[in-house]
């Protein structure tokens, strides 16, 4: 049976989700069953994995990815994340995954503070189109079909498109219009019930209609 | 004529060599890529920059043309070196080591230590590789000196990038440096490119 291969942050995970969430905040062990990737592999009549990880940066997913061990067969959905996130590796190797300008411990805020004086917005947003552009090329070596979403629709982001972005598609599917468009999650936060439902319905459209010749 | 395609740092670029001295504009022709392209009979584009980081290689990498003939070979710089797009989008480099301000060194290592710098470049070859094979049927990756540490720190998705055990800074470490007493000199480019040839020939 084909395989849904899905990556990004909680809002692929499903954070929030009346299944998927611990003390009102905290995302569950487990991705939601309610949440798109789970809603569109049952609408494709497909088997499910989804690597997504709440909080994660686009190097991360991007980390997940090229670690990620797919079949040809599969179909690989990656919506990527927000672009004020990073990781870093620490000494020990062990990845530090954070979010510009929130910390919960001291050592990480000078990281954090450290950080927001070498890098900067824009900086981040290339370094996005890298890692975008690392996915693309190793995806299109190892799976047959695999699409590419962001969470919102964001002029700064397209305006510094690098050429080789444009060998890029994204799919003009925006998981934050609809964020804003219906109730959120248990959390407060993420995405809630009708807007997964919704965007698994838009992205099955967009996956299944006939391409132009 | 098939193109020897060279991407690099200084040391690809041939900086400080009599020819060309302290001059940026044009690399030198007494450089290992000019050397081994005379002996492999192939037309030269060195693409080397110095000063260069490695995500700023990758990048030369990723825009250039190439053609399917080409064969491409790119020598990584130093892991201490990062590229910062400030706000306008306009690329700097820089190697943080030699920075001499202290509050902004500082900085830069409280984020990226060494262990973090040497993994980004792993991403950064991982990609040039993928980028290469969909590309070119020829390609070579070079270190520019033996560091145990990169090893350690392979991550599991790299299973097939196995770099020739020749170092250019070996190089400079035995023979007569380049004008500034830093760079590699005319013997240390000639060398290289000698052992470079003899490797890529047996490889063939």
């Amino acid at each position: 049976m084909t395989r849904l291969v899905t990556f990004g942050c909680s809002h692929t995970y499903g954070h929030g989700l009346p299944d998927c969430i611990i003390d009102k905040t905290l995302p569950g062990l487990y991705p939601s069953k309610l949440a798109w990737p789970s809603l569109l592999a049952t609408k494709l009549n497909y088997d499910l994995y989804n690597g997504a990880m709440p909080g994660m940066s686009n190097f991360a997913i991007l980390d997940i990815i090229i670690n990620f061990k797919l079949e040809p067969d599969d179909l690989v959905i990656v919506l990527w994340s927000y672009f004020e996130r990073d990781m870093i590796f620490q000494k020990n190797g062990r990845r530090h995954h954070f979010r510009v300008g929130k910390s919960n411990t001291l050592f990480f805020k000078k990281v954090i503070d450290s950080w927001l004086d070498i890098h900067n917005e824009t900086d981040i947003r290339m370094r996005s189109w890298y890692y975008m552009h690392h996915a693309h090329l190793y995806l299109k070596s190892a799976v047959k079909k695999y699409y590419f979403l962001h969470v919102n629709n964001e002029t700064p982001f397209w305006d510094l498109q690098p050429n080789f972005g444009k060998e890029i598609n994204f799919l003009p599917v925006y998981f934050g219009e609809l964020l804003e468009k219906y109730p959120r999650a248990g959390d407060g936060k993420h995405g809630g019930v009708e807007c997964h439902i919704e965007f698994a319905n838009h992205l099955f459209e967009e996956i299944t209609k006939p391409k132009m010749v | 004529m098939a193109r020897l395609v060279t991407f690099g740092c200084s040391h690809t670029f041939g900086q400080y060599l009599p020819d060309i001295q302290d001059n940026h504009s044009v690399a030198s022709k007494l450089a290992w890529p000019s050397l081994l392209a005379n002996k492999l009979n192939l037309e030269l584009d060195n693409q080397a920059i110095p000063g260069i980081s490695n995500i700023g290689i990758l990048e030369s990498i990723i825009k250039y043309d190439f053609t399917k003939e080409d064969y491409a070979i790119v020598m990584w710089t130093y892991y201490d070196r990062d590229r910062i797009w400030d706000m306008d989008g306009k690329p700097h480099n820089y190697q943080f080591a030699h920075i001499s301000k202290f509050s902004t060194k500082s900085k830069w290592l409280d984020v990226h230590n060494p262990i973090d710098t040497r993994i980004r470049s792993w991403f950064y070859i991982h990609h040039a590789k993928i980028l290469f094979e969909s590309k070119l049927d020829k390609f070579l990756m070079l270190l520019i000196h033996h560091d145990p540490e990169f090893n350690i720190h392979k991550p599991y998705f790299i299973t097939d990038i196995d770099f020739p055990k020749i170092y250019f800074c070996d190089y400079i470490k035995i023979l007569p440096k380049a004008l500034d007493e830093n760079h590699g000199g005319v013997n240390c480019h000639r060398y290289f490119a000698l052992d470079l040839f003899t490797l890529i020939r047996n490889m063939k």
